[in-house]
C-alpha cells in the first residue's frame, strides 16, 4: 500500500514537474508571440503608409499614362478575353470611326479587312495558345466609313494568376502611308529595268529584284535570297565575265573604299555589256550597307558604237570624196565645207566660214540664182542645177550643184547642204561638141544638096540619052544604024548602071537611103526580077529559073524594090560570069519567128566561079577579081558592096560560096514581117504598048526647064494622043494654066524664076486649082517627097522615068475611078477599112514623117471642105459642091476612103447627071464618113 | 527529440503494463528528469533509448518488437493529438509518400528546431510503395511500427517489410505492399 502510495506520489511529482515545464514553455512562447505581434503591428502600419503613398504615386502615374494614352497619336485599345473592346483611346476612335459606346459593342475582329480576318485570327489564337505575351503584326482594317487602314499592331496578352487570358492590350500605328510607299517601292524595285541588290553592312542580302536575278541568271526567286551572305557572290559570278579576276578585284576594291562608283563598264563573255553603280549607304555617318545597281547596256552600247562607226564612215566619206560638200544655214552663212570644196573653190575653210555663199563664189545674176535656190531650200525643196562660178583666183568654173534642205528635229528647215562637182571641162567639151555637131550638120546639109544636085545634073543628060535612044529604037533603022544604036544603048545602060551605083552608094553613105516597108509577094518579086533579066540570059543561051518555097507567106512586109535591086545585081553578075548552063534563083523559109519569117534567097550559077582569095574582098568597094575583069566584063566593082549595104540595111546577111571553075552561089538571108494585107495584082502593063484610051485628048502641062527632058517626055508621050503644053519654069506654067484648060501638070522641081514647089503652092493657094500636079524629080531623097506633097502636089515620078511608070501615074490621076474598064485593071483596093494609109506609104516609100504630115494636111483640108460643103448646101450652090467634091477626090483616093467613092462621084455631077434630090442624103453620108475618118486619124495618127 | 515521443512511450508502458513498470524503468534508466516529461518540451533522445532498454530488460520482449509496437502506438497518439494533419488524407500510401510535405513541414512550423526523421517514398505500382527511413537516431523499427499503425488507422491492409538496412540502421528501406 505504501508502495502504491509512494508510486502515486512519484507519479504526481512527475506530472507536476512536467506541468511546470510546460507552463514555462508556454510563458516563453507567449512572450515571443507578444513581441512578434508588436513587430507585425509596426510593419503593418508602415506598410499601410507605404500602400497609401504608392497608391497616390500610382494614381499620378496612371493619370499621366492615361493622359499619354488619351493623347497618343497611336491607336491604343483594350479588349477583354473574347475580343470585345473595353477601352479605346481617342485616336483609335477617330481612326476606326466609332464612338466609345459603339466600339464597346463590337469585337475587334469585325474591323479586320475580310481578306485578312482568317489569317489574323489564327495569328492571335496561336499567341494565346503559346501563352506568348507580346506580338507584332501588320494587317489592314476597315473603318466605319469603309476606308482601309493598315495597322502595325503590338499586342500584349494579359494572363491572370491561373494563366488564363484575362485581357488584351494593343498599341497600333497607322501605317497606311508607309504600306503604300512600301508597295510602291516594292513595285518600283521589282519592275526596275536595272538589277538592284541591297546588302547590309555584313554583306547580307537585304533586297534584290527580279531584274538582277535575270541579269545574273539566278534561278531562285528574289524573295528567297533575302538574308543570304553575299561575300562569295563575286567569286561565284565571275565566270560570266571576260576578265574574271578583274571583276572580283574591282568589287573588292570598291568595297574597301566604300565610295560611290558610277557607270563601271563590265564586259561579259556572251557579248553583253553591263554598267554598274556602287552606292554606299550611311545612316548618321555610320556605314550600314550598300546598293549595287546593274544595267544591261549592250543594245545601247552597240547602238552607240554603230552610230559612232556610221558617223566615222560618213565623216570619212564626206572628207575624202571628190565631191565638194558645203553646208549653209538659212541665211546662206557657210557652216562647213569639206576639203574637196575648198580645193574646188580655191578658198581655205577658215576664209569662207561664216561668209555668205552667194557673195563668195558667183557674180551678178548668178548670185541671184543662188539666193533663189536658198529660198527654195528654206521651203524644203531640193534640186540640182549648173552654175557659172569664179574660184578664188578668179578663174571661171562651171559647177554642178545638188542641193537639199536640212531639217531640225521639229521638221523645220535649218539650212541646206550642197554637193558640188566641177564640170568646167565637161562644159567645155559640151561647147565643142555642140560646135562640132553644128559643123557636121552643116557639112551634111552641104553634102545633101550636092548629092541632090549631082543626082539631078547627072540624070538629066542620061535621061535624055536613054530616052532618045529608046525612041530611036522604035523607028525603022538599017543594020548599021541599028548596030550603032545598040552600042549607044548598051553603053548608056552601062553608064546608067554605074551612075546609079555611085549615086546609091553616096546615098547609103550619107545615110539618105531608106528602106521601104510595103506589102509584097516574094514569089512575084522574084519572077519580076527574072522577067527583067530574062532577055540577057537568053542572049547568052542560059536558063534562068526561079523556085519559091511554098512555106513562105503569101504577103510579106519589106522593100521589094531594093530587094530586086540586089537580085538584079546578083543575077546580072551570074549571067555575066556564066558562059553556059543555068542561073537559078530560089527562096527558102529558114525559120518562122512569131510574126516574121526568116527567108533565104540564093542565086546559083554554073559560071566560072570566084577565086578563094578574091572571095575575101568581094564585098569591098571597087574590087574586081583582077584588073582584067573590068575590061572583060565591065562594071564598076561597086555592085557587091552596094548589095551588101542594101542587105544590111534590110536587116539581113549576105554570103557567097564559090569554087573556081565550078560556079557561084550567093545567099542572102532576110527577115520579113508577115503582112495580112491582101495584095491585089498591081495593074500590070506587061506589054510595051500600053492601052491608055482614057488619056486620049487630055491636056497635059509639062513644066520642065531642061530642053532635053522636055523632048524626052514629048517623045515618050507622043503616041498616046495627049495634048501637050510646055512651060520652062514655074511662072510660065502658071500663065499657061490660066489661059488654057489643063487636066494634069507634070511639074519639074528645080526650075529657074519659079521652082516647082513655089508654083504648086501658088496654084493651090492663089489660083485655088485642085488640078493634079505630079512632081518630076531626080531627087528621091528622104524628105523630098514629103515636101512636094506638102506643097500641094499629088504624086511624084522619079526621073528618069520608066514609060510604064509615067503612064500608070497619068492613068491614075486622069482616069475615071469607079467604073472598071474591060481592058484595064484599076488597082482595086479590097481592104474593108474606112481608110488606109497604104497608098501614102507607097508614095513615100514608108516614110512615117511624110505620112503624118499628109494626114495632118488631109485633116485640115477635109475639115474646111466639110464646112464649105455645108455652106454651099445651105445656099444651094451646086456648082460649088461639084467643085469641092472634085477637089477632094484625090485626097480621098490617097487615103483610099472607098466608102465615099460613089458618093463623091455623084456629088461631082450633082444637078447634072444626078438629081439634086439626092443631095441631102449624099451630103450627110459625106459628112458622116469624113468626120469619122478625121476622128480616127486624129486619134491614131495626129 | 520532441517530448511527445517520451510521453506517449510512458503512457504506452502504463497502458500495456502498469504504472509500476513505468516507475521501475524510470529508476532503472537513471532518468535525469525522473520521468517528468511534457510533450511540448524537447529532450535528449538517448534518454528514450535508456528507457526502452530498461523496459526490454524488465519485460524480456525483444527490442525490435518493443520498438515496433511503440511505433504503432505512437501513430495512434500522434493522430489523436494532431487530427488536422490527417484529416484530408484518405489513403495511407498518400500519407506515407508525402510524410515530409504533409507532416514534418507542419511540425517544423510549430517547432522550428524539430528534427524529425526523413522519409522518402517511391511508388512501385498501384499496390506497392517503397519507403526509405533516414535518421541519425537509427529507430527503423519504430518507423516500421508507425507504418503499420498508419495502415491500421486508415483500415488498409498491407504488409511491411524491411528490405535493406544500412549505416548502422540510420538508413532503412521498407517495402509496403497492399494485400
Amino acid at each position: 500500500m505504501s508502495n502504491e502510495l509512494d508510486l502515486l506520489k512519484r507519479k504526481y511529482e512527475r506530472e507536476k514537474n512536467a506541468r511546470r515545464q510546460a507552463e514555462k514553455i508556454l510563458e516563453d512562447k507567449s512572450l515571443e508571440l507578444h513581441y512578434a505581434n508588436e513587430n507585425l503591428r509596426q510593419i503593418n502600419s508602415e506598410l499601410e503608409e507605404r500602400v497609401i503613398q504608392r497608391t497616390e504615386e500610382l494614381k499620378k502615374t496612371e493619370s499621366r499614362f492615361r493622359l499619354m494614352v488619351e493623347t497618343a497619336s497611336d491607336i491604343i485599345y483594350r479588349t477583354d478575353n473574347t475580343g470585345y473592346f473595353t477601352y479605346a483611346n481617342p485616336t483609335a476612335l477617330t481612326k476606326i470611326g466609332y464612338s466609345l459606346e459603339e466600339v464597346k459593342q463590337i469585337r475587334f475582329s469585325t474591323l479586320i479587312d475580310p481578306e485578312y480576318t482568317q489569317e489574323i485570327q489564327a495569328f492571335y489564337l496561336e499567341q494565346s495558345i503559346r501563352k506568348e505575351v507580346t506580338s507584332y503584326k501588320e494587317f489592314p482594317v476597315i473603318n466605319k466609313k469603309g476606308d482601309t487602314i493598315w495597322l502595325g499592331q503590338n499586342v500584349n496578352f494579359i494572363y491572370d494568376e491561373n494563366g488564363e487570358l484575362e485581357q488584351v492590350n494593343a498599341v497600333a500605328r497607322d501605317i497606311t502611308e508607309i504600306k503604300l510607299s512600301e508597295t510602291r517601292l516594292k513595285n518600283l524595285i521589282a519592275t526596275l529595268q536595272s538589277g538592284v541588290l541591297l546588302e547590309d553592312e555584313n554583306r547580307k542580302m537585304v533586297l534584290v529584284n527580279q531584274t538582277f536575278c535575270n541579269l545574273f541568271a539566278i534561278p531562285a526567286p528574289p524573295d528567297s535570297l533575302i538574308g543570304i551572305d553575299c561575300s562569295c557572290s563575286a567569286e561565284e559570278s565571275k565566270v560570266a565575265f571576260i576578265d574574271e579576276e578583274g571583276f572580283v578585284n574591282r568589287i573588292n576594291e570598291i568595297l574597301e573604299a566604300k565610295e560611290k562608283v558610277l557607270n563601271d563598264e563590265l564586259l561579259l563573255k556572251d557579248g553583253r555589256i553591263f554598267e554598274r553603280d556602287y552606292i554606299p549607304i550611311y545612316v548618321e555617318n555610320r556605314y550600314s550597307g550598300h546598293l549595287w545597281n546593274y544595267r544591261d547596256v549592250t543594245i545601247q552600247r552597240n547602238q552607240v558604237n554603230a552610230i559612232k562607226r556610221s558617223e566615222e564612215k560618213y565623216r570619212s566619206i564626206i572628207e575624202n570624196m571628190n565631191l565638194g560638200l558645203l553646208e549653209v544655214d538659212k541665211n546662206e552663212k557657210i557652216l562647213y565645207a569639206n576639203q574637196s570644196f575648198c580645193k574646188m573653190s580655191g578658198f581655205e575653210l577658215d576664209e569662207i566660214l561664216n561668209s555668205t555663199a552667194s557673195k563668195l563664189f558667183v557674180r551678178g545674176e548668178n548670185a541671184e540664182v543662188l539666193i533663189e535656190k536658198n529660198n527654195m531650200r528654206t521651203k524644203g525643196v531640193s534640186d540640182a542645177y549648173e552654175i557659172a562660178t569664179k574660184n578664188k583666183r578668179g578663174e571661171a568654173k562651171w559647177w554642178l550643184v545638188s542641193g537639199a534642205p536640212l531639217f531640225d528635229q521639229l521638221g523645220k528647215p535649218t539650212g541646206s547642204v550642197g554637193i558640188h562637182l566641177d564640170i568646167t571641162s565637161q562644159k567645155n567639151i559640151e561647147k565643142e561638141l555642140v560646135e562640132a555637131k553644128y559643123q557636121a550638120e552643116e557639112s551634111s546639109k552641104v553634102k545633101e544638096v550636092f548629092l541632090a544636085n549631082m543626082s539631078h545634073e547627072i540624070r538629066t543628060p542620061m535621061n535624055g540619052i536613054i530616052g532618045m535612044a529608046r525612041q530611036l529604037n522604035k523607028t525603022k533603022l538599017d543594020e548599021k544604024q541599028q548596030f550603032h544604036l545598040d552600042v549607044i544603048r548598051s553603053a548608056a545602060d552601062n553608064l546608067m548602071v554605074i551612075l546609079n551605083d555611085i549615086l546609091d552608094l553616096s546615098k547609103i553613105e550619107a545615110g539618105k537611103l531608106s528602106i521601104e516597108n510595103v506589102s509584097f509577094n516574094l514569089s512575084d518579086s522574084l519572077k519580076k526580077a527574072c522577067d527583067v533579066m530574062q532577055p540577057k540570059a537568053e542572049e547568052k543561051g542560059l536558063t534562068l529559073t526561079t523556085h519559091t518555097d511554098s512555106k513562105i507567106a503569101p504577103t510579106l512586109f519589106g522593100d521589094p524594090f531594093r530587094l530586086n535591086q540586089v537580085l538584079f545585081n546578083l543575077i546580072g553578075n551570074s549571067i555575066k560570069f556564066t558562059q553556059k548552063g543555068s542561073v537559078t534563083i530560089s527562096s527558102e523559109l529558114i525559120k518562122n519567128q512569131g510574126n516574121a519569117q526568116l527567108i533565104q534567097i540564093s542565086v546559083t550559077d554554073t559560071g566560072v566561079g570566084i577565086d578563094k582569095q578574091y572571095l575575101e574582098t568581094i564585098f569591098d568597094k571597087f574590087t574586081q577579081e583582077d584588073r582584067s575583069t573590068a575590061r572583060k566584063y565591065g562594071g564598076t566593082g561597086l555592085g557587091m558592096n552596094i548589095s551588101k549595104q542594101l542587105v544590111d540595111l534590110m536587116g539581113g546577111d549576105i554570103a557567097i560560096e564559090s569554087r573556081k571553075g565550078e560556079g557561084t552561089k550567093v545567099i542572102i538571108t532576110l527577115p520579113f514581117l508577115l503582112s495580112d494585107q491582101d495584095i491585089s495584082e498591081e495593074s500590070s502593063f506587061s506589054n510595051d504598048q500600053y492601052n491608055c484610051e482614057e488619056l486620049k485628048g487630055k491636056n497635059l502641062l509639062i513644066a520642065e526647064d531642061n530642053e532635053l527632058n522636055r523632048l524626052v517626055i514629048e517623045t515618050t508621050l507622043a503616041q498616046y494622043e495627049l495634048n501637050l503644053h510646055f512651060a520652062t519654069n514655074g511662072k510660065e506654067a502658071i500663065d499657061v494654066l490660066q489661059e488654057k484648060p489643063i487636066d494634069l501638070i507634070l511639074m519639074d522641081i528645080q526650075m529657074p524664076v519659079m521652082d516647082g514647089i513655089e508654083a504648086t503652092q501658088y496654084i493651090r493657094n492663089q489660083l485655088k486649082f485642085d488640078i493634079p500636079i505630079i512632081a518630076l524629080t531626080a531627087n528621091v531623097l528622104k524628105g523630098d517627097t514629103e515636101s512636094y506633097i506638102a506643097s500641094g502636089m499629088n504624086d511624084t515620078v522619079p526621073k528618069p522615068f520608066e514609060e510604064r511608070e509615067i503612064l500608070e501615074t497619068l492613068m491614075q490621076w486622069l482616069g475615071k475611078s469607079t467604073l472598071p474598064k474591060a481592058d484595064k485593071k484599076e488597082p482595086v483596093s479590097t481592104h474593108k477599112a474606112l481608110y488606109t494609109l497604104e497608098k501614102l506609104s507607097t508614095i513615100s516609100r514608108g516614110d512615117q514623117t511624110f505620112i503624118s504630115k499628109m494626114v495632118a494636111i488631109f485633116i485640115q483640108q477635109t475639115s474646111s471642105a466639110i464646112e464649105e460643103m455645108k455652106e454651099a448646101e445651105a445656099t444651094n450652090d451646086y456648082d460649088r459642091i461639084r467643085k469641092l467634091a472634085h477637089k477632094l477626090k484625090p485626097s480621098l483616093d490617097n487615103l483610099q476612103i472607098n466608102s465615099l467613092k460613089e458618093t463623091v462621084r455623084k456629088l461631082e455631077y450633082i444637078g447634072e447627071e444626078y438629081d439634086i434630090k439626092e443631095l441631102p442624103q449624099l451630103n450627110q453620108q459625106f459628112y458622116d464618113v469624113l468626120s469619122e475618118v478625121i476622128k480616127d486619124l486624129q486619134k491614131n495618127y495626129a | 527529440m520532441k517530448g511527445i515521443i517520451f510521453t506517449e512511450f510512458l503512457e504506452m508502458v502504463e497502458e500495456k503494463f502498469d504504472y509500476q513498470m513505468v516507475d521501475n524503468i524510470i529508476t532503472d534508466a537513471h532518468d535525469p528528469l525522473d520521468g517528468a516529461y511534457t510533450s511540448v518540451n524537447t529532450y535528449d533522445h538517448a534518454q528514450l533509448v535508456n528507457l526502452v532498454i530498461a523496459l526490454h530488460k524488465r519485460s524480456g520482449i525483444p527490442l525490435p518488437d518493443l520498438l515496433r509496437t511503440y511505433g504503432e502506438y505512437l501513430f495512434g497518439g500522434l493522430a489523436k493529438n494532431y487530427p488536422n494533419l490527417l484529416k484530408d488524407i484518405k489513403d495511407p500510401f498518400d500519407m506515407l509518400l508525402n510524410i515530409e510535405i504533409l507532416i514534418h513541414t507542419e511540425v517544423r512550423k510549430l517547432y522550428p528546431e524539430a528534427n524529425p526523421p526523413k522519409f522518402t517514398g517511391t511508388r512501385i505500382d498501384d499496390k506497392t510503395i517503397e519507403l526509405v527511413y533516414n535518421s541519425h537516431r537509427s529507430m527503423g523499427d519504430v518507423a516500421e511500427g508507425l507504418i503499420i499503425g498508419c495502415g491500421k488507422h486508415f483500415g488498409v491492409n498491407y504488409k511491411v517489410e524491411q528490405t535493406a538496412s544500412d549505416n548502422n540502421g540510420q538508413t532503412v528501406n521498407f517495402r509496403i505492399e497492399r494485400v
